[in-house]
């Protein structure tokens, strides 16, 4: 794979894992409170 | 200058920041509301006002530069940074603003003095904030206004002043809560100017793919992952940022403001998607400059040349704003911190006696404009030293409350007297790597130190737990409630 693809990729993949734990993982942010 | 020009400074420095402070000028009244925007901030001004503090020109203009000299590898190393914004928003943000709010405190110094019970922190910690604080102002202030002077065409002293008086009147009367609402303002601004930018950029260069089949053209060094950067370079660069957002006062000043665990989670995303973008954004510029085949001497001119030969007027005064925005939202936290640190963790202290609230808001203010005189004073001398402080600012402060403060909000053990070794002599150690050790060990100054003082850290407070002290008894009843 080209670098422009692992960077690219591995932005968008972080940016939507981050949505993804902020949606479906609410409890472990509750630890927070 | 002329009138599109005046229109746009006098709307980005007086007007948005003159309607702000009209908006919030009732809750700029407490101390609590000025020093952390009364620990109530909402997701998006939170992830805004904290990304856009951590963002400066550097990353525009430095990030442009680096990737159009060396290729993607000079962007690649920015996956640190990202890894490090995602650690951060994940786990250290809530629970810096968890700690914070159970202690009641309001600046790094005090969290540490109450973590490690012990009131030297507020002049060890305070000291090193303000000493790299006013450099790092200076160089905002003084980029800030060559820019103003390049695209804006306003002569340099008068762009100091228009942005001294803006800066300073901003921040000294609406304190943290109206640099909440600026900063959004700006960012969104920041985020709409950016995207317009890179949509115009990769038509121009015929996609990723256009533009990476140039690149390769002109060499196959340019498309490979770190490509001609120096290896030593490539993995200091990648092992700093991962430290940067939880070690910067002014940042960590924005993680206090958050409003509740909720604000958390969701400013988590947000952070991490505006991150990124800038980051992209700033990446791109410089390869599409080179993959459209601009020779230039100096790298760092690849956002300039970008901006005034390549994308057309409007787009180009979009990313001027950007740049502003990036250079102010940088500098009012930066003032905010400073003259926080001041009044709340030196002067408060040496009189020995809270200052009533009042009392407390007017020397705020009055050491807000002292700063703001004496940054834009240094700015018109040039002084060479501040150059020189401000290019060690960011690592020492991993040192002095990067590496205390995390240890101490996760690790029970961590005790006083690695956190005082921490705040006095690890930022020493970290000059002298710089100054003599880089060359033959081959290890850049920070992950250098880093190995030195975290297995000090580590052992000493294995040796002696913080957990037997009384300290940390005290400390635990108010954050863990035992």
């Amino acid at each position: 794979m080209s670098a422009s693809t692992w960077f690219l990729g591995i932005s968008v993949g972080l940016s939507v894992l981050s949505i993804f734990i902020a949606v479906f993982c609410g409890k472990f942010f509750e630890k927070f409170n | 200058m002329d009138m599109n020009r005046i229109l746009i400074v006098s709307l980005f420095f007086f007007v948005l920041p003159g309607i702000v402070l009209w908006f919030t000028r009732k809750r700029a009244e407490s101390v609590e509301n000025y020093m952390v925007a009364g620990r109530s901030v909402g997701p998006v001004a939170t992830a805004l006002t904290a990304i856009s503090a951590a963002t400066s020109a550097g990353l525009f203009v430095g990030g442009a530069g680096m990737a159009y000299k060396f290729g993607w590898g000079g962007a690649t190393w920015q996956l640190g940074a990202f890894f490090g914004s995602f650690f951060t928003w994940l786990v250290v943000a809530p629970r810096i603003r968890q700690v914070s709010r159970n202690l009641n405190v309001m600046t790094v110094p005090e969290l540490f003095a109450q973590r490690y019970g012990s009131d030297k922190f507020y002049g060890f910690a305070a000291f090193w904030i303000v000493v790299f604080t006013i450099p790092m102002l200076v160089v905002q202030l003084r980029s800030g206004a060559l820019m103003m002077e390049a695209y804006m065409k306003i002569p340099y002293t008068w762009s100091l002043v228009i942005m001294s008086l803006a800066l300073v009147g901003f921040t000294a009367l609406g304190g943290s809560v109206a640099i909440s609402y600026l900063s959004t303002v700006q960012g969104l601004i920041m985020i709409g100017g950016s995207a317009v930018a890179v949509a115009v950029g990769l038509s121009l260069v015929h996609g990723i793919g256009g533009m990476d089949a140039s690149l390769t053209q002109q060499s196959p060094s340019l498309t490979a992952f770190i490509g001609d950067v120096p290896r030593s370079l490539w993995y200091n660069l990648s092992v700093v940022y991962l430290f940067g957002f939880f070690s910067s006062p002014h940042v960590v000043a924005r993680y206090y403001s958050m409003k509740d665990g909720n604000t958390a989670r969701w400013s988590f995303p947000i952070a991490m998607v505006v991150a990124i973008l800038w980051t992209v954004v700033a990446v791109l510029i410089g390869l599409f400059v080179r993959a459209l085949g601009y020779d230039l001497k100096n790298p760092d001119m690849a956002f300039a040349t970008f901006t005034s030969e390549i994308v057309p007027p409007f787009v180009g005064i979009l990313l001027v704003l950007v740049l502003l925005g990036a250079i102010f939202t940088t500098l009012d936290t930066l003032l905010m911190a400073g003259g926080t640190s001041v009044v709340h963790d030196l002067i408060e202290r040496s009189r020995g006696k809270p200052l009533e609230d009042a009392v407390k808001l007017r020397y705020s203010k009055i050491v807000m404009v002292v700063l703001g005189a004496v940054a834009f004073g240094l700015c018109l001398v040039k002084l060479p030293l501040i150059t020189i402080i401000n290019a060690f600012a960011f690592g020492a402060f991993i040192m002095v409350l990067g590496v205390p403060l995390l240890f101490g909000i996760f690790w029970d053990k961590m005790n006083r007297e690695s956190a005082l070794f921490c705040t006095t002599l690890a930022p020493v150690l970290y000059i002298l790597w710089r100054l003599y050790l880089v060359k033959p060990t081959g290890l850049g100054e920070i992950p250098g130190t880093l190995l030195v003082i975290v297995p000090i850290c580590i052992v000493w407070s294995i040796l002696k737990p913080a957990t037997r002290e009384e300290y940390f008894t005290r400390y635990a009843e108010k954050v863990l409630g035992r």
